[in-house]
């Protein structure tokens, strides 16, 4: 149940443990902490007045409360948090888990909102140019953010926030985030052919394991003569893809999803 | 052994991999190097899906220089070259930077190999019984006498 500004849930007792205090520390780190632990806790986060609580079980979030609602979206909210405490509580578990996303593509989004609410922050004086430069071209149209698994290096040169950032960006052409139907759940650049090339590519992919008796697809990675292409296959079967320019570093993203 | 075997069978020096097997540009199974298990039957669908895989991510003319395919366990690299794929099987702990450059050595070996094959004539066709009789010979034949407009031709 969505919890007011400042309410407390009823359900909630507070439960033997380190409080500490994360002002100048990330809740990143909590959320590593905990997934790394592998064990079943609840969290009680407080950050003024709002509070929220993520359920941590086999290492993942499966469960998160918070003002704005319940699940991914409550987790996200309370990820996006500056400052607070935090404690272990004995909070009502939930009939069902309400997250299916793994525990680094919630922080990457949350990184990724942090960072486009701070670009909602930036106000261009007329006449003057804007903090960022600007491609000289039109940029590629935008069907939707990327909401999920889009490393926080991929966002559009206007919401670059870290300077280690920058020379990725200029390499990432197009991305796109596919449900398990291949439906388009949000897209950066021009996704269009993407997408599709992404959901079949992906799917024969599995076929060719399958026949070589190698299951579970992770990702697939391909050098192409004009660009790259990473497909990734997430645990809740949706399906990120990006295309890059041909020398671009993966590496980084690689690493972001554990590859 | 082939020589194409022979040119996969250098791939296991490098530690982590399994096996591998080589496809024409169109799938078909040229030759490969893995356990019995591995049957050549199921290279028909396998090669046919890599092959559309390839065929897929080079749609727009840029066309597919190698890919890596991770799984839960395994690795399928996979490289393309003038005449056809070739696609290593690996654990996930493989030295890529030894595979790199085994995989480059062994293109270019298998490269003469396929050329070989693709370009040698047909094996000679040795003539075959024939079940069917000879047609009947009409005009001219021995033994037929030869007739013009009913009356019986001399000579």
């Amino acid at each position: 149940m969505p919890l007011a500004s400042g309410e407390d849930s009823p359900n909630t007792m507070r439960e033997s443990g380190f409080r500490a205090n994360l002002k100048g520390a990330n809740l990143a780190d909590l959320v590593q902490m905990e997934c790394l632990s592998g064990n079943e806790r609840v969290i009680r986060i407080s950050s003024g007045t709002d509070v929220g609580y993520l359920f941590f079980r086999g290492g993942q979030i499966v469960h998160a409360v918070a003002r704005r609602g319940v699940g991914e979206t409550a987790a996200l909210e309370i990820l996006r948090w500056n400052d607070g405490t935090f404690e272990p509580c004995s909070a009502a578990w939930p009939d069902r888990d309400s997250i299916g996303s793994n525990w680094q593509n919630l922080l990457l989004l949350a990184a990724q909102h942090k960072d486009e609410s701070s670009r909602r922050n930036l106000v261009a004086f007329p006449g003057a140019r804007s903090a960022v430069p600007r491609p000289s071209s039109p940029p590629p149209p935008v069907v939707a953010p990327i909401p999920s698994s889009m490393p926080a290096s991929f966002k559009s040169e206007a919401s670059v926030s870290t300077e280690t950032a920058a020379p990725m960006l200029a390499q990432v052409r197009a991305a796109v985030r596919l449900d398990q139907n291949g439906n388009v759940m949000s897209a950066k650049g021009d996704a269009s052919e993407l997408s599709q090339v992404a959901a079949y590519a992906a799917r024969l992919a599995e076929l060719v394991g399958d026949g070589l008796g190698m299951l579970g697809l992770v990702s697939v990675e391909v050098t192409q003569q004009r660009s790259r292409t990473l497909i990734y296959k997430e645990k809740s079967g949706s399906t990120f893809a990006l295309s890059a320019s041909p020398d671009a570093d993966l590496s980084q993203v690689r690493e972001r999803l554990g590859l | 052994m082939t020589g194409i075997t022979r040119a996969l069978s250098a791939l296991r020096d490098v530690a982590g991999v399994h096996g591998s097997f080589v496809l024409r540009l169109s799938g078909e199974l040229m030759g490969k190097d893995l356990p019995a298990v591995f049957h050549d039957e199921l290279f028909i669908e396998v090669g046919a899906r890599l092959s559309r895989f390839v065929e897929t991510m080079a749609a727009d003319g840029d066309e597919v220089a190698s890919a890596l395919l991770r799984f839960d366990e395994h690795r399928l690299y996979v490289t393309r070259f003038d005449h056809g794929l070739l696609a290593v099987i690996t654990g996930h702990e493989v030295n890529t930077a030894a595979l790199r450059m085994a995989l480059t050595l062994t293109t270019r070996r298998l490269e003469p190999e396929l050329v070989a094959l693709l370009t040698s004539p047909p094996p000679p066709v040795t003539p075959t019984p024939s079940t069917t009789p000879p047609p009947v010979s009409v005009a001219g034949s021995h033994g037929v006498p030869r007739t013009y407009r009913g009356r019986l031709l001399s000579g």
